[in-house]
């Protein structure tokens, strides 16, 4: 039983760690990330000022735009890439402005820009689900083999 | 809401830290009604003055941020500044105070004697010696709280301080979304301002708690702190659409 334990722990461990694991819905991420609108204009980023911190979400659960949420699935680990995506597609055909002086509007998004955003995975934790499922399998299996055995005691 | 002296985890790792005193904080972020009633009555006392629409406060030098006039607060659709007269869309007087400058709310904390949080009173007072993402626990959907796209009746707008409360407003469904200690719209809504500074060099204020605009829910999260923007750092007393504030009071010894 001991060993079943052993192999299951080590499965646990394989299953978050491994490092070219891909981003799947559920998992917990975080990434670095810098977004331009599209005359190049940095509108947001989790670099700086110094000290920032990634930015952390779980994967395909609508913790960032749509667009966005599905670009990201399947990157791997310390990937970077460059996505570029209509404006329109991920923050809708308003447009987003803020206000600046005397009620200027002054666009940071512009509905008809396409927006360049570059993302680093900085770490993958795997869904639990997902360990808790390999965990399963494993118990299942387990039980079926001490079925299989009693059943050759049985007889 | 009273939040008593503590530990409280704070950042994105949730390390234990602790505030070393009682502090009571703001059940809602300032509401518009409030922040009108702050500008008729300071504009009246010269505690402010405005031109051109605009409300200014003169803020003594207080390094690593120069002695200046500083915009409070610009006017817009919701609040009009028209020489020492303050006109309000009264269908907007119970959702937060926004466009308002960190000078704004800091004028507002020295006219009535109150203090800006803190980071580290703004997080514990959000999720106590807890290790959840957002104030009321670890999920997040559009019942919630108000980020862009959240399709609330709003939309895209503010919402009214506290209007996540488990209340169904008409067809639209709430969570009660209260924090730790009890406070509402700690997420989303309005950024709010609080009283640390990025680094001495970088003289802006930190902003917690995400944004009606622009932002989604990942930026909700109560580790996450704002950013100045766009790569040009705009001015110190910026007056962007969703920054707003909420209130401290610390009792004196």
């Amino acid at each position: 039983m001991k060993q079943w334990f052993a192999i299951f722990s080590l499965m646990s461990v394989l299953v978050s760690c491994k490092p070219d694991q891909e981003i799947d819905r559920g998992d917990e991420v975080y990434l670095q990330f810098e977004l331009r609108n599209g005359r190049g204009i940095r509108i947001d980023d989790s670099k700086q000022p110094q000290g920032m911190l990634p930015l952390r979400i779980i994967a395909g659960n609508g913790y960032l735009p749509d667009k966005v949420d599905q670009l990201i699935l399947e990157m791997k680990k310390d990937e970077i890439r460059t996505f570029r995506f209509a404006a329109c597609d991920a923050y809708g055909r308003k447009g987003i402005y803020y206000c600046d002086t005397l009620n200027t509007k002054t666009y940071l998004i512009e509905p008809s820009d396409t927006l360049r955003m570059d993302i680093k995975v900085l770490a993958i934790q795997k869904n639990n689900n997902t360990i808790m499922k390999i965990n399963l399998a494993l118990i299942f299996l387990r039980l079926h083999n001490l079925a299989l055995k009693k059943h050759e005691i049985a007889f | 809401m009273k939040v008593p002296a503590g530990a409280y985890k704070k950042g994105i790792d949730c390390i234990t830290d602790s505030v070393k005193y009682d502090y009571w904080i703001g059940k809602y972020e300032i509401s518009n009604a409030q922040f009108t009633r702050f500008l008729t009555d300071a504009l009246k006392k010269k505690f402010l003055f405005s031109a051109e629409q605009v409300a200014y406060y003169h803020y003594m030098a207080n390094p690593p941020v120069p002695e200046g006039d500083y915009r409070v607060r610009i006017s817009d659709e919701r609040i009009r500044i028209d020489k020492d007269s303050i006109r309000t869309d009264t269908t907007q007087l119970d959702h937060p105070a926004t466009s308002v400058s960190w000078f704004g709310a800091r004028a507002f904390c020295d006219f009535y004697g109150f203090d800006l949080p803190t980071e580290a009173e703004w997080e514990k007072a959000a999720r106590g010696n807890t290790s959840r993402w957002f104030p009321w626990g670890n999920t997040i959907d559009s019942s919630y709280a108000n980020y862009f796209n959240s399709n609330d009746p709003f939309e895209p707008g503010t919402t009214p301080v506290g209007y996540y409360n488990g209340t169904v407003h008409g067809s639209f469904k709430t969570h009660d979304a209260r924090s730790y200690y009890g406070c509402y719209d700690m997420a989303g809504n309005a950024w709010e301002w609080t009283a640390d500074y990025w680094l001495p060099q970088i003289p802006y204020n930190k902003g917690k708690g995400g944004g009606h605009l622009y932002h989604s829910p990942a930026f909700l999260q109560i580790y996450y702190t704002s950013t100045f923007g766009p790569a040009t750092a705009p001015a110190l007393d910026m007056c962007n659409k969703s920054d707003g504030f909420r209130v401290v009071f610390h009792q004196k010894k």
